[in-house]
């Protein structure tokens, strides 16, 4: 079975925090703890390398088949890290136009 | 399909429950009482005594009752009771064997399994302790779970919305706060702190000293020399201190509770509510500080929590509630019953076990950190009691972590495992675990042989160590060497047979006739309940304007009615509502 994180959670390496949340639960839900520990123990690790920003990063930077080149990971990343929220001058000269 | 009962096995008040049609219920002992006090002991015949009847002669007969004895799991001491010795695993199994007894009558079949539980804070020796007093009773102890992840277990989400729940859980013995987040049906416990020798019986024994030290001054005798009189004040100070969360002033009276040179002393004391809470204060604070220690585990914010939900009888103490609310900003729930839930959270998990669909999933964690004692720097200096983590506290369970370590010299052919659990950086300030000695590394190895330790914690928080020489492969796994293990293999089957004695033979279950009898939820009791519904509707709006008297008579009856998750037979029902249906003509008449 792979080691990759988004194998292991059957998500492609552009899944976003939500998605990634979203698909672990359901996957808990299908292999609880109770019933299912081992498999339960690897959805977990996989899930936190994925919301550990650094090993995520790591993970799709050196992932042979992973599709994204350096740049688009790269855009990605400061999209992230920008400031999400617009200025209203800036909404008001958008809606000027 | 297997029967997984759920059991509170609590400081001072036990409870055991089932899943019955998708629905959580309290199996009742004989008179119909959901709560077995736990207390354990011998008559002047040397009979047996569980429960109320021997919480009852704990004043007459201190030296042949026991209390209190969760305090003691995990620690390597035995009480006396009568003229024997008892080990804490052996009392704590005498109450598991009742509880297994009453689900057993109740149920009409036997039961084998059990989910129990334990203060989230319970660290490795007292889950064992545990687990060794439930396979005394005769119980196959299928999962060991944390009380306030059990507690919620039972609460119902308000929506597919994510909610963080805060669950202070204080109770006779012990203290623990989890932080609990819900969503989509899958409950995640974020972390946990505690104290496990903090609770209500600490908040009595405070009370007794009080009194007692105010008695010494005026009349020169020390009670709490007076085995008995010791007894008798112990209890009333507990029932006076359950006053004081409804009552701002109470008295404790006492007549003949010792005597000096042939003539009788009586007690008379009056404590005020402020005072007392004086005297709890510097305790529950260190329960705020637990509390925020939680928050801090969690990275959340006290605007980040939803519900605050009160597990445990000590919760109902205003002042706890009150210290909550400025701690937290918002004010403190009830919505599960403090008392019951916890019982009823291990029945939900063990029906989940034995494959119903109970519609959550639990993702528990280990709030202690574990680890082993290293070379390393201690304060500025080198020390051979360094605490290396392995599995950090907070960490979901089941949790598998390795580290490498080296060894110290040339040609070291030995290296001590030593495992410890806790959160400072000196080992020996923390918890040991257990230890051992992978001997037999190879002798030409040089300096820096590398060592992995490997650490499987299981979903009961117990612990498996494994160290192996990665250059040879030579591998050997612990076997703790802790009290509980040690008399496991001495004293198991003696312990069972002490046991075996004190019960006398197995009684046989009731014939199944008498087994119909007993409620269960069927379609008569919820005819029942519904015509019920009309009269609690009517007994509500009329609640404000009747004298204090008659409100508190009528919220007896509702609460009793309110209750779903104990049962009640449709007679039971019946009954109640007569009682209401004649309270409120009589109220409306006049
Ligand atoms: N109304 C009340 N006000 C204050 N304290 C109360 C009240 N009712 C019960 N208690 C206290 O609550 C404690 C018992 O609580 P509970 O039954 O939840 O504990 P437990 O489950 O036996 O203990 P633990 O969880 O610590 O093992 C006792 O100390 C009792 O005096």
């Amino acid at each position: 079975m792979s080691t990759n994180p988004y194998d292991i959670l059957g998500l492609g390496s552009e899944a976003t925090e939500a998605e990634i949340r979203q698909q672990y639960l359901t996957l808990v839900r299908q292999h609880p703890p109770d019933r299912d520990p081992e498999r339960f123990a690897a959805i977990r690790a996989a899930y936190d390398q994925l919301r550990d920003p650094v090993t995520s990063l790591e993970h799709r930077l050196f992932d042979v088949t992973s599709h994204e080149t350096l740049e688009s990971l790269l855009a990605r990343e400061r999209a992230k890290s920008l400031p999400r929220r617009i200025a209203t001058d800036v909404l008001l000269s958008l809606a000027d136009e | 399909m297997d029967v997984i009962v759920g059991i509170d096995l609590g400081t001072t008040n036990s409870a055991i429950a089932v899943v019955r049609d998708g629905q959580p219920i309290v199996l009742r002992d004989e008179s119909g009482q959901p709560i077995l006090p736990s207390v354990v002991g011998l008559d002047y015949d040397g009979q047996l005594l569980v429960g109320q009847r021997a919480r009852n002669q704990a004043i007459l007969a201190p030296e042949r009752t026991v209390k209190s004895i969760k305090r003691k799991m995990g620690q390597d001491v035995t009480v006396t009771m009568g003229d024997r010795q008892y080990t804490p695993q052996e009392i704590s199994a005498i109450i598991l064997r009742t509880l297994k007894q009453q689900a057993e009558r109740a149920l009409g079949h036997p039961v084998q399994k059990a989910v129990i539980t334990v203060p989230a804070f319970f660290n490795d020796m007292q889950r064992e302790a545990t687990r060794e007093a439930g396979e005394l009773a005769g119980l196959e102890v299928v999962r060991i779970i944390n009380e306030p992840t059990a507690a919620s277990l039972v609460y119902e989400p308000h929506s597919e919305r994510q909610e963080r729940l805060l669950v202070y859980d204080l109770g006779g013995g012990t203290f623990d706060v989890s932080i609990v987040q819900i969503e989509r049906g899958v409950i995640e416990v974020l972390s946990s702190h505690g104290d496990t020798q903090l609770g209500g019986d600490d908040f009595d024994q405070l009370l007794l000293d009080r009194v007692c030290h105010t008695f010494q001054e005026q009349q020169g005798l020390e009670l709490r020399d007076l085995p008995r009189a010791r007894s008798r004040l112990l209890q009333a100070v507990e029932a006076a201190k359950i006053r004081l969360s409804s009552e701002a002033v109470t008295e404790l009276i006492e007549e003949f509770l010792a005597e000096r040179d042939g003539a009788p002393l009586h007690l008379r004391h009056e404590l005020a509510r402020h005072a007392y809470e004086d005297l709890i204060r510097p305790l529950l604070d260190k329960t705020i500080r637990s509390v925020d220690a939680a928050l801090a585990d969690a990275t959340l914010h006290a605007q980040d929590i939803d519900k605050i939900i009160l597990v445990g009888g000590s919760s109902r103490t205003p002042l706890v509630q009150q210290l909550l609310e400025q701690q937290l900003a918002q004010p403190p729930h009830f919505e599960i019953d403090p008392d019951l839930c916890v019982a009823l959270g291990a029945a939900v998990q063990g029906a989940l076990i034995a494959g119903q669909d109970v519609g959550s999933v639990l993702v528990d964690i280990t709030p202690h950190t574990l680890g082993i004692e290293c070379l390393g720097p201690l304060r500025g200096m080198l020390s051979p009691h360094l605490f290396s983590p392995i599995i950090p506290r907070n960490t979901p369970l089941p949790a598998t972590r390795s580290e490498i370590y080296h060894t110290v010299v040339d040609g070291q052919t030995a290296a001590n495992i030593h495992v410890f659990q806790g959160e400072d950086q000196d080992a020996r300030h923390n918890q040991p675990v257990g230890k051992f000695t992978l001997e037999g590394l190879n002798r030409k190895a040089v300096e820096g042989n590398e060592i992995l330790v490997r650490f499987d914690l299981n979903l009961d928080g117990i612990l498996t160590v494994a160290a192996v020489e990665r250059a040879t492969g030579l591998e050997q796994r612990l076997t703790i060497e802790n009290p509980i293990q040690a008399f496991r293999a001495k004293n198991r089957a003696e312990a069972k047979a002490k046991l075996a004695a004190m019960f006398g033979p197995e009684q046989p279950l009731p014939s199944s006739a008498a087994v119909a009898d007993l409620p269960a939820p069927t379609t008569a009791q919820d005819a029942a309940r519904q015509a019920a519904q009309q009269l609690i509707g009517k007994a509500r709006r009329i609640l404000p304007s009747v004298s204090a008297e008659d409100r508190t008579e009528i919220e007896r009856l509702l609460t009793h009615l309110d209750d779903t998750r104990v049962p009640l037979s449709v007679e039971e029902i019946q009954g109640l509502c007569s009682q209401l249906e004649d309270l409120l003509f009589y109220l409306e008449d006049a």
